[in-house]
Formats: C-alpha cells, sequence, structure tokens
C-alpha cells in the first residue's frame, strides 16, 4: 500500500488557509502603519513629526519638570532610548511603529502617539 | 496507517486554522459597526463587544432611528410634524420642544435664512427625482407666499405655527445622533453614532478620540478627506453644496435652499463642519451657517460655543482656533485658524 498522508485537495486547503491568514496578516499591518507620531507632555501636545518627513534617526530630548526623556524617531517607528524616570517602563515598551500604539511615562507625564490617516471612524460630509 | 494519515491531516488543517484565527485575532475587537438605513440616510453605528452578544446595544439602539424618523418626518402620517402641519398644533416632548425652540431662535439670528417652515419650498425642488430640473418662477413665487411671516407658538407642551409648513430635514439627522447617543449613555457605554453625515461620539474609542474625517468638497470621491477632526463626547454636522446636486441647462443647482429667494442659497462657502456638544445644534447650524456666509458663520457658531472647519468657494479652510489640537488638515490642505 502506497503511502498517502496528504491529497491534493488537502494541500488546496492548507495553501488557502495559509494564504488567507498571511494575507490578512500583511493587509493589517499596511493598514495601521503610522504615519505621524505626536508628543504630549502633560495635556500639551509638545510637536507632531510625520515619518514620511523623518529621512535619517532623529533623537530628541524632552525636559520635563520631572526630568529628561529621550526619544529615538526613525522613519518607521519610535521608541524612547533614555529616561529619568524610576521605573523605565517606557523605555522597556521598545519600538511601537502602527497607529494607535503609544508610549507613556507616566512619572514624567510624557506619552508619544502614533497616528495614520488611513484610520477614520467615519467621514463627515 | 490509514488512521495515522487522517490523524496527521486533521492536526495540520488545525495548526493552520489556528494561525489564521490568531492573525487575525492580533487587531483586538473592541467595537463592532452596524449599518443601517433610516431617516432617509445611511447609518452606522460603531458598538461595544460583539454583535449579536449579550450586552450588544444594536437591539436597544436601532429601533429608535426608526422611531425618530416616524416622529419628526412630515412624509410620516400622524408623525408629530405631519399633525404640526396638518392641525397646526401638536404636544410634543421636551427634546422636540427644545428643538424646535432652537431653530426659531436661529431663523431670528439668521434673519430668516434658516428656517424649518420650508416645505412649501423643498416639496417643489425635488432632488430626489430621477431628471430633476428647476420649478418654474411661478411655482416659486407661490411657494414662497405660502411660507411667507411663518412662526412657531410654544405655550406648555404644546406648539402651534402659522404660515408655511415644517421640513425637519436640517436638523433631524443630528437629533437621531442626539437620541441613540444619550441611549448608549445611559447603558454607560462608549460608541459612535453616524446619521448620514452627522455623528455624535460617545466617550472615547477606549482611551482614544474618535477619528472623523471632514470630507473635501472638491472631490468627488465621498472618502476624500481634507483632514480629521479628533472627538470625545462631542457632535459633528455638515452642510456642503456638493451635496445632492444636479445640472440642467448648464446650471449646477444644490440642495441647500434659501427661504428668501426659493432658489439655492449663494454662499461663499462650499462646506461647513460644525463640532459641538449637541447633535441638533450641530446639524442646525451647519445649515444656518453655510446660509449667512463665512464671516457671519464663525460669529453665530462662536455664540453657541460651536467650533467650526469651514471651505470657501475659493478653496480656502477657515478652521477654529480652538480646534488646532484635535485637527489635522490632509497633506495639500492648510488650515487658516481664527
Ligand atoms: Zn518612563
Amino acid at each position: 500500500m502506497k503511502r498517502k498522508w496528504f491529497s491534493v485537495l488537502d494541500l488546496a486547503v492548507l495553501l488557502t488557509v495559509l494564504a488567507l491568514s498571511l494575507g490578512g496578516f500583511l493587509w493589517l499591518r499596511t493598514r495601521e502603519r503610522a504615519e505621524s507620531v505626536s508628543v504630549f507632555c502633560g495635556d500639551e501636545c509638545v510637536f507632531t513629526l510625520a515619518f514620511e518627513d523623518v529621512e535619517e534617526p532623529v533623537s530628541h530630548t524632552l525636559q520635563t519638570e520631572r526630568g529628561t526623556l529621550t526619544l529615538l524617531i526613525e522613519k518607521d517607528g519610535v521608541c524612547v532610548t533614555d529616561a529619568a524616570c524610576p521605573d523605565g517602563v517606557c523605555a522597556r515598551t521598545g519600538k511601537i511603529a502602527r497607529a494607535g500604539e503609544s508610549i507613556v511615562c507616566a512619572p514624567l507625564g510624557v506619552v508619544v502617539v502614533l497616528s495614520g490617516d488611513g484610520t477614520v471612524d467615519g467621514v463627515t460630509g | 496507517m490509514k488512521k495515522a494519515a487522517a490523524l496527521c491531516r486533521a492536526a495540520a488543517l488545525l495548526a493552520a486554522l489556528s494561525f489564521l484565527i490568531c492573525c487575525f485575532g492580533c487587531a483586538r475587537v473592541d467595537y463592532h459597526t452596524v449599518r443601517l438605513f433610516a431617516m432617509g440616510s445611511a447609518c452606522t453605528l460603531t458598538l461595544e463587544g460583539t454583535a449579536g452578544e449579550d450586552g450588544d446595544a444594536t437591539p436597544a439602539l436601532a429601533p429608535l432611528l426608526a422611531r425618530t424618523e416616524a416622529l419628526l418626518s412630515h412624509a410620516v402620517p400622524d408623525s408629530a410634524i405631519a399633525r404640526l402641519n396638518g392641525a397646526g398644533s401638536v404636544t410634543a416632548d421636551d427634546r422636540l420642544l427644545a428643538a424646535l425652540r432652537l431653530c426659531e431662535e436661529l431663523k431670528a439670528k439668521t434673519d430668516g435664512r434658516f428656517s424649518l417652515s420650508v416645505l412649501p419650498i423643498t416639496s417643489l425642488w425635488n432632488f430626489n427625482a430621477e431628471h430633476p430640473a428647476p420649478p418654474s418662477e411661478d411655482a416659486i413665487t407661490a411657494a414662497l407666499a405660502a411660507s411667507r411671516d411663518s412662526a412657531l407658538f410654544f405655550d406648555g407642551d404644546t406648539v402651534s405655527r402659522t404660515g408655511g409648513t415644517l421640513d425637519l430635514g436640517a436638523v433631524g439627522k443630528g437629533y437621531a445622533c442626539d437620541v441613540l447617543a444619550d441611549a448608549l449613555r445611559e447603558r454607560a457605554e462608549t460608541g459612535l453614532v453616524a446619521v448620514g453625515g452627522s455623528f455624535a461620539a460617545v466617550g472615547t474609542k477606549a482611551g482614544r478620540a474618535w477619528r472623523i474625517g471632514v470630507r473635501d468638497p472638491f472631490s468627488e470621491s465621498p472618502t476624500a478627506t481634507l483632514g480629521t477632526l479628533l472627538l470625545s463626547d462631542a457632535c459633528v454636522s455638515t452642510s456642503g453644496s456638493y451635496e445632492k446636486t444636479f445640472t440642467y441647462e448648464g446650471v449646477a443647482y444644490h440642495h441647500i435652499l434659501d427661504p428668501k429667494t426659493g432658489r439655492p442659497a449663494e454662499s461663499d462657502l462650499l462646506s461647513v463642519t460644525v463640532v459641538c456638544e449637541s447633535g441638533t445644534l450641530s446639524d442646525a447650524l451647519s445649515t444656518a451657517c453655510f446660509l449667512v456666509g463665512a464671516n457671519a458663520a464663525f460669529s453665530l457658531a462662536a455664540e453657541y460655543g460651536a467650533l467650526l472647519v469651514a471651505v470657501k468657494t475659493d478653496g480656502t479652510l477657515l478652521v477654529s482656533e480652538s480646534l488646532r489640537e484635535d485637527f489635522s488638515p490632509a497633506r495639500g490642505w492648510e488650515a487658516v485658524y481664527r
């Protein structure tokens, strides 16, 4: 008896499922890619920067009332490289890249938020 | 052997399926979207949880749209507005009374350019017809005469009218947004209600502001935007001359009618978007602001604590100063804050 683990149909089903999951995964990725980064200190927006304007990685240091925080902004994401906070949670967050993701440094009152234009919840008109 | 093969196939399929579920599961689903058609418009409810599951607000909210239409539509026999148009007076609940009072107030503030008593005029211009055409001079003159000296009078919970019959087209969608937003608040839930182009943002979207694009009036595409508004616990409505138009013998006509001339309003604005706390107010103000033009629009809105995003016919984008942090213009647009 010849060993036949998978029939042609089985393989077709498997490949379809894999293709679908890969496609869905990539679609979610591109859909949510951030277009800009906004940095808030307390309630105040310190700056907003569009990723398309970022050619080389730039380092930016914020002077807050409770200490400094340094951001590294690259063309595809942002991370906190150094912060004067005692917990270091913000730096451990790592790099964020997708619209809606954020880094919060509660001790220093700094919030870094990514947003993307393709992600509106509705259009008024 | 056969058993082993079958087992192996099942395991492979299971692995592939779990990979699929995992990939789609990466986007955490906090909200679901329900699409309906009511008030002559496409409506969208973005609600907490999963559709059809316990706690889904859809069964509680969806009927409110039809109920609001049955209250406000002049075309629905026995609606409050149909009865007011017919018998000349009707009793109304607090919400409807407040909306009618607001519109009478706006009518006074706009020197009669914003008015609900325009059914003789709006029914003359049938923008939904298959081959729309402008009405004749005589018909416009007659419609203007029928809506002259119109006014609403309030006595307790009774409202009565003189003059022209009412068409609540200028406030209905915003009114419906308020009804559904209040229902969501009563359930202590967050969500986004859209009735046509009018929105009520209730709370935030899982801690982030709701993102509402403002339509680009120069684009044919209804999804092209000139910028994005960040809203939480706020309402927004837009009136634009690009919506519901027809061209007859080379002349373009739009649907925002001036009750003084009985014709499409001549305004230096292409579109006005109004942000404020109430849907009824934002809807009514968007029409009123369009009718009075750019300069008067900003002072009128300020009287109600409302904020504007306005596009002039020359392409200038005017934005209320207080929206600076919550409005970001799209690429190619530059906002003039005032
Ligand atoms: Zn920190």
